[in-house]
């Protein structure tokens, strides 16, 4: 009896813990297709907004059990370029790094669905900050 | 007279010859090992380092086949080729013929060195320092990585500048090319006469007033950013010739978007506007703060005058250079850049512009630096 309760407490954690990634990860796919529809990436306040949900989606995509789709990946990709007009910083590309290293193949094949230009800019921030991760910046 | 001189010289020689054959380092060949040493795979001899393969037990023997001098600590390295393993019941005694580095302090041996005849030899300092320099003196490096990367000087940073963005005055003022800068004056007379006497006169007249003027001391810089109207080492900074130099290094020299190369760039404005004598070393920004101390920079976050006027990065004076941390990642390199003018009014300049309205993302202020003596 007592085993059974274990283990019914222990699906419904996991199931709660689950939905509320895929919460996220839909949350996250309707913040960044709007950034990217209504133009918004020339404002400083909607970058830093994506930014922070670009942030929270690799971070959830690493560490949750969900798999991105890959319409996720795209909007992701899309949106992190699209920031680059306000951050000359390039934060997004720091920020996919990690994505980029867990799943190189899913990643590139977003960038891939974006203009040529878009797709280079996008792939060379990812290098600079994997080149900052280990040289440093000096 | 000559037999004497022939003796005298050629016992000269054969002193000086013999005494070079003794000044010459001992040739290492092979080494015994006095106590149980760890034998590892590589140079790293740091008690965390998991590189140890075996226990050279004491009685252990082995030719010498490379020393390196640990640039660190003084101390050398020694790869051996093991010809002889001592008793042992370890199990990762090595076997004969495994090759392996251990370690050789002065102070702490562990170790005898023996030249090519068997000897013991008598300055094992002078004969690993020798050996180590013909295999090659220091810790191996990485292949890709230069271990004495030239630093620029002065003169290369200042030469090495992209070229200024040239501009004709009567373009750049009007958009009409057809147009010059000055309309023609229709009003003007051709000739004024007494125009030559009448300029003389005023430049007299203001030589003269120019004299009997009080000369007043020298006023403090004009510091726009109230904050800072009470701190006139803050405005002598801020208005020195080196700052309007380095941060005008840094505007024509920065990229369209970041190469994620800040210090670098910054190191080069610090060194062509003359705020640093040489080029700063190290590859993470956040090392800037040290370096800048060494330098005669102040860090006004921790200064007790300042600390309490700067809670974000568009409190910091004119020309200050800050340095971040990464928000969550404690080995990034962090980010620096040069406050390019007053208040919210100032960008900041670095391998790239950004003005105030584009906050970075997940970086930490830590330092805010100036130099009190310019």
């Amino acid at each position: 009896m007592r085993n059974t309760l274990l283990i019914t407490l222990m699906l419904s954690l996991s199931l709660v813990a689950g939905a509320a990634t895929a919460a996220t990860l839909k949350d996250s796919l309707k913040t960044l297709q709007t950034y990217a529809e209504k133009e918004e990436h020339t404002s400083s306040v909607k970058t830093q907004e994506v930014l922070k949900v670009i942030d929270q989606s690799v971070t959830a995509i690493i560490e949750g059990k969900e798999k991105a789709s890959p319409e996720f990946m795209k909007a992701l990709a899309r949106a992190a370029v699209l920031t680059f007009d306000a951050d000359p910083s390039e934060a997004a590309g720091e920020l996919l790094l990690p994505l980029q290293k867990k799943n190189k193949k899913a990643l590139e094949e977003a960038i891939k669905s974006l203009p040529k230009k878009d797709a280079d800019s996008l792939r060379e921030s990812l290098k600079n900050a994997a080149r900052e991760e280990t040289q440093g910046n000096g | 007279m000559n037999l004497l001189n022939r003796f005298l010289r050629t016992s000269l020689a054969l002193i000086l010859t013999a005494s070079s054959a003794l000044a010459a380092p001992e040739e290492l060949q092979e080494l015994v090992v006095t106590g149980d040493l760890n034998g590892r795979s590589s140079l790293d001899f740091r008690s965390g380092s998991k590189n140890v393969q075996f226990l050279v037990p004491e009685g252990s023997e082995g030719t010498v086949i490379e020393t390196r001098k640990l640039s660190r600590t003084g101390s050398y390295g020694i790869k051996v080729r093991i010809s002889k393993v001592g008793a042992t019941k370890a199990k990762n005694a090595p076997k004969v013929g495994d090759e392996t580095w251990v370690y050789f302090s002065q102070k702490d041996p562990w170790l005898t060195l023996k030249d090519k005849e068997g000897s013991e030899v008598q300055d094992p300092e002078v004969a690993l320092t020798s050996r180590a320099k013909r295999a090659g003196e220091g810790i191996p490096v990485s292949e890709g990585v230069n271990p004495r990367p030239h630093l620029p000087t002065k003169s290369e940073v200042l030469r090495e500048q992209k070229p200024e963005k040239s501009e004709d005055p009567n373009l750049a003022r009007s958009t009409d090319p057809k147009k010059t800068e000055a309309g023609f004056c229709i009003d003007c007379p051709t000739g004024q006469p007494g125009t030559t006497e009448k300029n003389r006169k005023d430049l007299e007249a203001l030589g003269t007033e120019l004299k009997e003027r009080p000369q007043t001391p020298s006023a403090t810089p004009a510091v726009p950013d109230e904050k800072w109207s009470n701190y006139p080492e803050v405005a002598k900074y801020a208005s020195s010739p080196e700052v309007d130099k380095s941060i005008r290094y840094g505007m024509r020299n920065k990229e369209r978007r970041s190469k994620r190369l800040c210090y670098r760039y910054v190191k080069r404005s610090l060194l062509g506007g003359d705020l640093v004598d040489d080029y700063l070393p190290g590859g993470k920004a956040v090392h800037a703060v040290g370096d800048l101390k060494r330098r005669g920079f102040i860090n006004m976050m921790d200064d007790p005058r300042y600390k309490n006027l700067i809670k974000n990065p568009s409190d910091a004076p004119k020309g200050a250079v800050l340095i971040y941390r990464h928000g969550t990642q404690r080995n990034h390199a962090g980010h620096i850049e040069i406050k390019t003018d007053w208040g919210k009014n100032g960008g900041y300049v670095s391998d790239f512009y950004r003005d105030d309205d584009s906050p970075l993302y997940n970086r930490v202020l830590v330092g805010v630096m100036i130099k009190e003596n310019p």
